[in-house]
């Protein structure tokens, strides 16, 4: 999306005309370039190996991003499970969220739903991801997991943004003279606009690592998951652990030298227990994912005598 | 940015400057000369398949044209016993049938290997494509984890990453 040359006016009569198809340019390309200034992404919530008796708490997610945010799309895989599983279903506490379901079709070993909607959340607004599970009796499911495609407004730093429309641009009627006043509010405005359009540049995305049955005797590196090195600005995290007392859940992120950038420490309880909003302003060094050694590493250690259930951490950029 | 303040009788050149000064500084807000894309990131998490049976497969569909960037993978070693596991990257026509298409991946074969031979270690390893690939929209692909080893493994990690222009939409 490249903004279209300028009006030449050089040698030439400076006509209305001009200056309206001047002015007029700049406008479409200002709203060529914000209307398209949304970051799409997608993360993924596992739900494998889920079975009756898992407790009511291993089948959620709960996200809490520092940013609004709107889910745009769903997938929701279903590979076939043991016992008589009937529906699977997610829903979300999101606005506007229709619930996927996903019918086991015998013999297809899988099943795969989606979904197109609009569902919103605010900045800062915890939001839960539920599955529900309908059986006839004791089952397990195989692997099943849910991409949910995002978008976020990269504008959404302020409510004045980009105020200025095409129908603001500055015309000049045939015949009336130009004034130079007219013509400097109209390039005014323009920069306004555009300096609010520069703001948005940031990576709203969010990312969820989770991991099930955490074993008990959990070796450093044995749960280590990479981010590749892409530039990235690091704005915060939330930590979840879904372990009994004193089955402690430490998370660390680690840079690209191997220093620790942040840690937080979720202890076990009640499930599940939640560190939310843990900053983290951390920019990627590098922006070459090629390179092994650029790598950020995301760390999982833990304490206690029995398996934790589910663990996760959600990343969020910006 | 910075405007030239016109008056009284005005300069074409002026003029001129003000319009191609906003046309650059929405160029660099399109990023055509900066950090002109936006990232998707993919993972594939072989931990719930330590038994190695079934292998773990990931699909996604891609809601967009994007640029394949590059696809990893981490495997960590408990102990001294050799596993050599790869992670391959295939197009589908869809998550049900999961009929291979390689012309949907420029005929490319996309893997990486992971190999450990020592106690306590983490090995990790990088696909650098060696062509322009996209991922197209409302494709399928998949995320498929192999093993070349008796040994289960304990616990390996993938991703595929894949970007587009910050301002595609």
């Amino acid at each position: 999306m490249i903004p279209r040359s300028p009006t030449s006016l050089t040698n030439e009569t400076l006509t209305p005309t001009k200056l309206n198809a001047g002015f007029n340019r700049l406008y479409q390309d200002l709203l060529a370039s914000t209307n398209k200034r949304f970051c799409y992404s997608s993360f993924e919530l596992n739900f494998s190996a889920l079975a009756s008796t898992h407790a009511t708490e291993d089948f959620k997610y709960y996200i809490k991003p520092p940013f609004a945010w709107e889910v745009v799309a769903v997938e929701l895989f279903l590979y076939e499970p043991t016992g008589t599983v009937t529906n699977v279903a997610l829903s979300s506490t999101l606005t506007g969220w229709e619930t996927v379901n996903a019918v086991p079709l015998g013999a297809t070993t899988k099943v795969v739903t989606g979904d197109n909607f609009t569902a919103k959340g605010a900045a800062l607004t915890e939001q839960t991801f539920t599955l529900t599970v309908t059986a006839g009796g004791a089952y397990a499911l195989d692997r099943c997991y849910a991409v949910i495609h995002i978008r976020a407004d990269r504008g959404n730093s302020g409510d004045t943004y980009n105020s200025l429309q095409l129908d603001d641009a500055p015309r000049w009627a045939a015949g009336e003279a130009v004034a130079a006043a007219k013509v400097n509010t109209g390039f005014t405005n323009y920069q306004t606009a555009v300096t609010r359009n520069t703001a948005a540049d940031k990576q709203l995305r969010i990312q969820v690592f989770s991991i099930r049955d955490i074993a008990v005797a959990l070796a450093t590196s044995d749960r280590d998951l990479v981010i590749p090195s892409t530039g990235s600005r690091f704005h915060s995290y939330d930590v979840v652990n879904n372990g009994a007392v004193g089955d402690n859940l430490v998370f660390t992120l680690i840079d690209e030298v191997a220093a620790t950038v942040s840690t937080t420490t979720v202890n076990g309880g009640t499930p599940p227990q939640k560190t939310q909003s843990v900053t983290c302003t951390d920019t990627q060094t590098n922006s070459d994912p090629f390179f092994v050694g650029n790598d950020y590493i995301l760390r999982f250690t833990r304490a206690g005598a029995v398996i934790i259930p589910l663990g996760y951490v959600v990343v969020y950029y910006t | 940015m910075s405007l030239i303040t016109l008056s009284g009788t005005m300069s074409a050149s002026d003029i001129e400057a003000n319009f191609e000064d906003k046309r650059a500084a929405l160029n660099t807000v399109n990023a055509i000369n900066g950090k002109p894309f936006q990232y998707d990131h993919r993972v594939n998490d072989l931990t719930n398949n330590a038994a190695m049976v079934p292998l773990a497969t990931k699909d996604f569909t891609v809601p967009d044209d994007m640029l394949f960037v590059t696809m990893g993978m981490a495997m960590y070693n408990p102990d001294a016993t050799s596993r050599t596991i790869t992670l391959t990257l295939s197009a589908i026509t869809n998550a049900s049938t999961a009929v291979a298409v390689p012309s949907y991946l420029m005929n490319q074969s996309i893997f990486v290997t992971a190999t450990g031979g020592s106690a306590s270690t983490f090995n990790a390893t990088r696909y650098v494509p060696a062509t322009t690939i996209y991922l197209i929209k409302g494709i399928t692909y998949r995320m498929l984890f192999t093993s070349s080893s008796a040994t289960a493994v304990d616990s390996a990690f993938g991703f595929v990453l894949a970007r587009q222009f910050k301002r595609y939409r």
